[in-house]
C-alpha cells in the first residue's frame, strides 16, 4: 500500500468514525426520548410529571438552568420550579405574580435569545390552550444547537397531552373530592331530617275514650312523602288524617310539616262541635294555593272526623288513592269506600269546586284503617299489584287481630314483594279501632 | 318506559308504554311537555300500554293538560287501564280531563 493509499484510508476511516459518533448521538437522544415519553404516559400524578420534564429537559438541552412553569388545576393558579445545580425549588403563584415569564407562557413559538445569556422558552400547548412553558438557560457551549430545539419541538406536544390529561385528572379527583364532601354533609343533613320526620310520625297506639289509634310506617328513603297525624279537637271529637306528599325527598318532607301546622292550625278556626273534614280540606286547599309549586308535587289526603259519643266518623278525600278500608268484625265483612275529591293542589286554581263530606258507623270491634299506596302498590307478579282487593283479602284473614299486628302482617307481604320487585315507596298504615 | 308520537290529520297521538315511577318521572316530563309543543291541535294521549302511574306523573299529566289548554289546544286521555281510570276517579279528574274507552272513540269524536 503506498503512502497515497493510506492517507485515503485514513480519512475514510475518520469520516466513519464522526458517522458513527453522530449515530451514536442520535441513538441516544432517541433513547432519551422514548425513556421520557413512556414514563411520562404512565405517570399521571402532576408532580411527578413536572420533575420528569424538568430533568430531562436538562438532559436534552444541556443546559445548567432550568424553569418549568405550568397550570395548576385551580384557575389563575401556576406552578413554577425553578432548578439550579440540580436542586429543584417550586413556588405556587397567580397569574399576577408571574412577571416576565408570562410573557413565554402566552408565546406561540419557540423564544430563542443568543445574546449575553443565551436562553430558549418552549411553550407547552395542547389543541391551542397554552398551559405552560419550559425555559432553558446556561449552555455549555454558549450556543444553542438546532437538533436540540427539534428534540425539545418533540417534547413540548407530548408534555402538552400529558400535563392536559394531569390537570384534568387533578380537576376530576378534585370535583369528585367537593362532590364526596357535599354528599357527605347532605347524608347527614338528611339523617337529621329524618330524625325529625320521625318525631313528628309516630309509631303506636294511642287511646281516647273508648277507642284506639294504632299509627304505623315505613320510609323506603331518608325522607317520605307520607304523613299521618291524630289529635284531640274536643272533648268527643278526634281529628286523623293520612296523606300521601307525591314524590320523596326534601320538598316533599318540607310539606309534611306544612300539612301538621295547617291542619292543626284550620281546626283550631272552627267553633266548639262544627269541625268538617271537608271545611278542613276547603281551607287546606286555599293555603297550598299560596305556594308557588309545581303541579308535580300535591297533597293526597283522606282525613276523618271521629264523634266517639255517636261512634260515627265523617270522612273527606282530598285525592288520596287508598280507599279506607272498615272491618266489621262482628259481621265478618271488610268493606272498603270509593269516596273521591281532588288532591291539594294548584292544579285549577280558577276552578270552583267541594269536598264531600262521608258518614261511617262504626259498632263494636270495628276498625277503619287508612294505608298509603306503598301497600296497594305491592306487587302480587310482575304485571300485577296488590291493590286494594288484595289488601282487604290479606286483613280479612287477619280480620280479628289487632291493629298493631294487622300492620306487621301487611309489611311481611310488601316486604317480601319489595325484596322480589324491586318496590321503593313508603307505607303509612292508621287504625282507628272502637274497643268496647 | 316509552314515549312515541305519532300526527295524523292534526291530531298528534301520544303512545306511552311500559311504567311511569320514580326513577323516570323526570323523563316523562321532558317528553310529555316536549311533545305538547306542536302545530297540532288536538292532542290524544294514548295510555293502553301504560301499567302504572305514580303520584308525581299524575301531576305531570295535569301540567301537559293545563299547557294544552293556554295554547289553545284540545288535550284529552284515552284507553286507561283500570288501576289507573281508578286513579284519574278517586281525585276527580275524570270530571275535568276528558277521557275515552279507546283511541278510535276519541278520534270519531274530533272528526265527527
Amino acid at each position: 500500500m503506498n503512502n497515497r493509499e493510506k492517507i485515503y484510508l485514513l480519512e475514510e476511516n475518520e469520516k466513519l468514525h464522526q458517522k458513527l459518533k453522530k449515530m451514536s448521538l442520535q441513538n441516544d437522544a432517541l433513547l432519551m426520548l422514548t425513556d421520557f415519553t413512556s414514563t411520562l404516559l404512565v405517570t399521571t400524578d402532576l408532580e411527578k410529571v413536572s420533575y420528569i420534564i424538568i430533568e430531562h429537559a436538562k438532559k436534552l438541552m444541556n443546559g445548567k438552568n432550568i424553569k418549568f412553569i405550568r397550570k395548576e388545576p385551580e384557575i389563575d393558579t401556576y406552578a413554577y420550579y425553578k432548578m439550579e445545580n440540580n436542586y429543584i425549588k417550586k413556588k405556587i403563584l397567580k397569574r399576577n405574580q408571574l412577571g416576565k415569564e408570562c410573557f413565554f407562557i402566552y408565546c406561540n413559538k419557540f423564544y430563542i435569545s443568543s445574546k449575553d445569556k443565551a436562553f430558549i422558552a418552549v411553550p407547552i400547548k395542547y389543541e391551542g390552550e397554552n398551559i405552560g412553558v419550559i425555559i432553558v438557560e446556561g449552555f455549555d457551549s454558549g450556543k444553542i444547537e438546532n437538533k436540540n430545539i427539534k428534540l425539545m419541538d418533540i417534547c413540548s406536544k407530548i408534555c402538552g397531552i400529558v400535563i392536559k390529561n394531569c390537570l384534568l385528572m387533578a380537576q376530576y379527583e378534585n370535583e369528585k373530592k367537593i362532590i364526596s364532601e357535599q354528599n357527605k354533609k347532605m347524608s347527614e343533613d338528611l339523617k337529621y331530617a329524618q330524625k325529625i320526620q320521625e318525631y313528628l310520625l309516630p309509631r303506636g297506639k294511642q287511646h281516647f275514650g273508648r277507642y284506639s289509634l294504632y299509627c304505623n310506617h315505613i320510609q323506603a328513603q331518608y325522607l317520605g312523602g307520607d304523613f299521618y297525624d291524630v289529635f284531640q279537637y274536643s272533648y268527643n271529637k278526634i281529628i286523623f288524617y293520612i296523606a300521601d306528599i307525591s314524590g320523596h325527598g326534601v320538598s316533599s318532607a318540607l310539606l309534611t310539616l306544612f300539612l301538621k301546622q295547617a291542619v292543626r292550625g284550620i281546626a283550631k278556626t272552627f267553633k266548639n262541635d262544627y269541625v268538617y273534614p271537608s271545611k278542613i280540606l276547603e281551607k287546606l286547599h286555599h293555603r297550598f294555593n299560596d305556594f308557588m309549586v309545581e303541579e308535580e308535587l300535591y297533597i293526597g289526603i283522606l282525613i276523618g272526623v271521629l264523634d266517639i259519643e255517636k261512634n260515627e266518623v265523617i270522612i273527606s278525600n282530598g285525592g288520596h288513592n287508598v280507599e279506607p278500608i272498615h272491618l266489621k268484625t262482628e259481621k265478618k265483612q271488610v268493606v272498603s269506600y270509593d269516596f273521591e275529591g281532588l288532591p291539594i293542589s294548584n292544579w285549577f286554581k280558577d276552578l270552583q269546586f267541594s269536598y264531600e263530606d262521608n258518614k261511617i258507623y262504626l259498632d263494636i270491634n270495628d276498625k277503619l284503617i287508612l294505608l298509603t299506596d306503598g301497600a296497594t302498590e305491592s306487587r302480587l307478579n310482575e304485571n300485577e299489584l296488590l291493590g286494594i282487593k288484595g289488601i282487604k283479602e290479606i286483613l280479612f284473614k287477619n280480620i280479628n287481630l289487632d291493629c298493631d299486628k294487622k300492620f306487621n302482617e301487611l309489611l311481611k307481604y310488601t316486604a317480601d314483594s319489595t325484596k322480589i320487585y324491586n318496590v321503593n315507596d313508603d307505607i303509612a298504615f292508621l287504625c282507628l279501632k272502637r274497643e268496647d | 318506559m316509552l314515549v312515541e308520537t305519532l300526527t295524523q290529520d292534526n291530531i298528534k297521538f301520544i303512545n306511552v308504554f311500559g311504567e311511569i315511577s320514580f326513577e323516570n318521572h323526570s323523563e316523562f316530563k321532558e317528553s310529555i311537555l316536549r311533545n305538547i309543543l306542536g302545530e297540532e291541535s288536538i292532542i290524544i294521549f294514548n295510555m293502553e300500554k301504560v301499567t302504572y302511574l305514580n303520584s308525581m306523573s299524575l301531576g305531570i299529566i295535569v301540567k301537559a293538560y293545563s299547557e294544552s289548554k293556554k295554547q289553545g289546544k284540545k288535550f284529552v286521555l284515552c284507553s286507561l287501564q283500570d288501576n289507573i281510570k281508578k286513579l284519574f276517579s278517586i281525585t276527580k279528574l275524570d270530571k275535568i280531563i276528558s277521557i275515552y274507552e279507546d283511541r278510535e272513540e276519541a278520534v270519531k269524536l274530533f272528526k265527527g
